[in-house]
């Protein structure tokens, strides 16, 4: 059974046309996914079905066996998933400390929270030494480390992430996709939407490919952009009736 | 073909951020082009130049062989430049009919002061719904209309002042396939009536169906421009959308 099972969802914002049309797929435990597409596949609108900012239209979400699409997204938080959105979610009046300790709000035992902080000082040193600064004062990059940083924090069986990249510098992204990769060493199932489909699938095991909320097709990561499908779901299909006339 | 738009050596940037740089290209006389490209390409700053919201660094666009340069949107309606919004924009309180006489008052922006509704603008207001097909709706309220017929009273409502040129921004956002079908209907009729579109679109089925001319930009320049057969069969394009440089 995949840890998290998405069963013939059609959903949309309020009276606007279905984005995500009878989409199914499977994310397997320990796996790191990616997920690509052209603008308007339904990427972003499947991360908020899954974290349950969106209601589904029909079908429905299992996680670990058990229907969750209905739930709160802070239920769906205590339950392991996890999301960091593509709009900016720090608290910048807070210290970058303060902001990591938000991650772990639901833990009671203080042993455990110490040793989840080490664990994110140990995979982003500079936030160790930045640590009594407001978030707000830190760069682009270091502000999206805190935002990696505060995920992992939660300890999520699964953290979807939506296109940490964007408006970062080339290097900066280089270092987010490696810290992603870590994410993967760690055990956490990813699931990562990337404009960028180089880079993104560059940083996962699996890709996921999405065209008009459906899938079209998945496999290993490496693979995924040499499919000679890859064209016609970014590009267009071949047009008969314009070759005709 | 002469070009009705022309577009020379445009640049912009935003704080350090080049959007838009030595962009060229030019619209036909008489064409549907599309203006395409991955995210961040700088399509919208460069639409928003040509439509008079933003003024360039440098750089020039010439219509029908005038400098219009830094004109404000008003003055560019006047030579005969219309243009829609991607998230459309009403006049909720106002009824369609009044939407539609507001877009082009045919006494200048004064004569609304007087708040009488000359025949002849009536009668075209009307002409002009019954086109889109949403005649029925004209002494309605704006803010009643579902987004679909929103969509279709700012159409509508751009053809109002009578343009040469339609700059369209993403006609196809939001917009159910069927409700796509009808708008990709009337504007064909209007261009074959005369009127140049110029369209920035996501959507590749539409721009692929719709346009004859494609300028591809990434980065901040124009790419490539071709056919729409030679687009998609573009290496160098496929590859900017995949983010592989």
């Amino acid at each position: 059974m995949a840890l998290l099972e998405v069963d013939n969802v059609t959903a949309g914002y309020g009276a606007g046309p279905d984005i995500l049309n009878g989409l199914a797929i499977e994310i397997e435990a320990g796996r790191s996914h990616c997920i690509v597409g052209p603008n308007g596949a339904g990427k972003s609108t499947l991360l908020k079905v899954i974290c349950g900012i969106l209601r589904p239209r029909s079908g429905e979400v299992r996680f670990e066996g058990v229907r969750v699409s209905g739930l709160r997204p802070d239920q769906l938080l205590a339950a392991g998933i996890c999301f960091v959105p593509q709009e900016q979610s720090l608290f910048s009046e807070m210290t970058v400390r303060e902001n990591l300790m938000m991650g772990a709000f639901l833990v009671r035992d203080r042993s455990l929270v110490a040793e989840r902080m080490a664990r994110v000082f140990d995979m982003f040193p500079v936030l160790s030494e930045r640590s009594q600064q407001l978030a707000g004062n830190l760069s682009g990059g270091e502000q999206q480390m805190v935002v990696l940083g505060r995920a992992l924090m939660v300890d999520p069986k699964v953290l979807m992430i939506d296109e940490p990249s964007l408006g970062l510098a080339p290097k900066l992204a280089d270092q987010i996709f490696a810290t992603i990769r870590g994410f993967a060493e760690l055990g956490i199932t990813v699931i990562l939407v990337e404009q960028n489909a180089w880079r993104g699938l560059e940083a996962v095991d699996w890709g996921i490919v999405l065209d008009l909320g459906a899938k079209r097709f998945e496999g290993p990561a490496e693979g995924i952009l040499d499919d000679p499908r890859i064209r016609e779901i970014y590009l267009g299909s071949q047009l008969s009736k314009r070759s005709e006339g | 073909m002469t070009a009705l738009l022309e577009v020379q050596q445009l640049n912009k940037a935003y704080g350090g951020l080049q959007a838009v740089s030595q962009c060229s290209f030019e619209v036909a006389t008489g064409s549907i082009t599309a203006l395409i490209g991955p995210n961040g390409a700088g399509k919208t700053t460069a639409f928003n130049i040509i439509n008079g919201v933003l003024a360039p660094d440098s750089g020039t666009v010439l219509f029908d062989g005038k400098n219009v340069t830094g004109l404000l949107p008003h003055r560019l309606t006047r030579l005969g430049i219309s243009r829609t919004f991607q998230i459309t924009r009403d006049l909720g309180e106002m009824t369609v009919l009044e939407n539609m006489v507001v877009s082009a008052p045919a006494g200048g922006v004064r004569s609304l002061l007087g708040s009488k509704i000359l025949q002849r603008e009536r009668d075209r207001a009307l002409e002009l719904l019954d086109f889109v097909g949403i005649a029925g709706l004209a002494s309605l309220p704006a803010k009643k209309l579902s987004y679909g017929q929103k969509k279709l009273l700012e159409f509508a409502s751009v053809l109002m002042s009578d343009p040469k040129l339609v700059l369209l921004d993403e006609p196809a956002s939001g917009v159910n396939p069927a409700l796509m079908e009808r708008i990709i209907d009337r504007i064909r009729l209007l261009n074959e009536q005369g009127i140049t579109f110029f369209i920035v679109e996501h959507n590749m089925p539409v721009v692929m169906e719709l346009s004859d001319w494609i300028i591809v930009m990434a980065h901040g320049e124009v790419l490539v421009s071709g056919s729409p057969a030679e687009i998609q069969e573009n290496d160098t394009v496929l590859d900017a959308y995949l983010g592989r440089a």
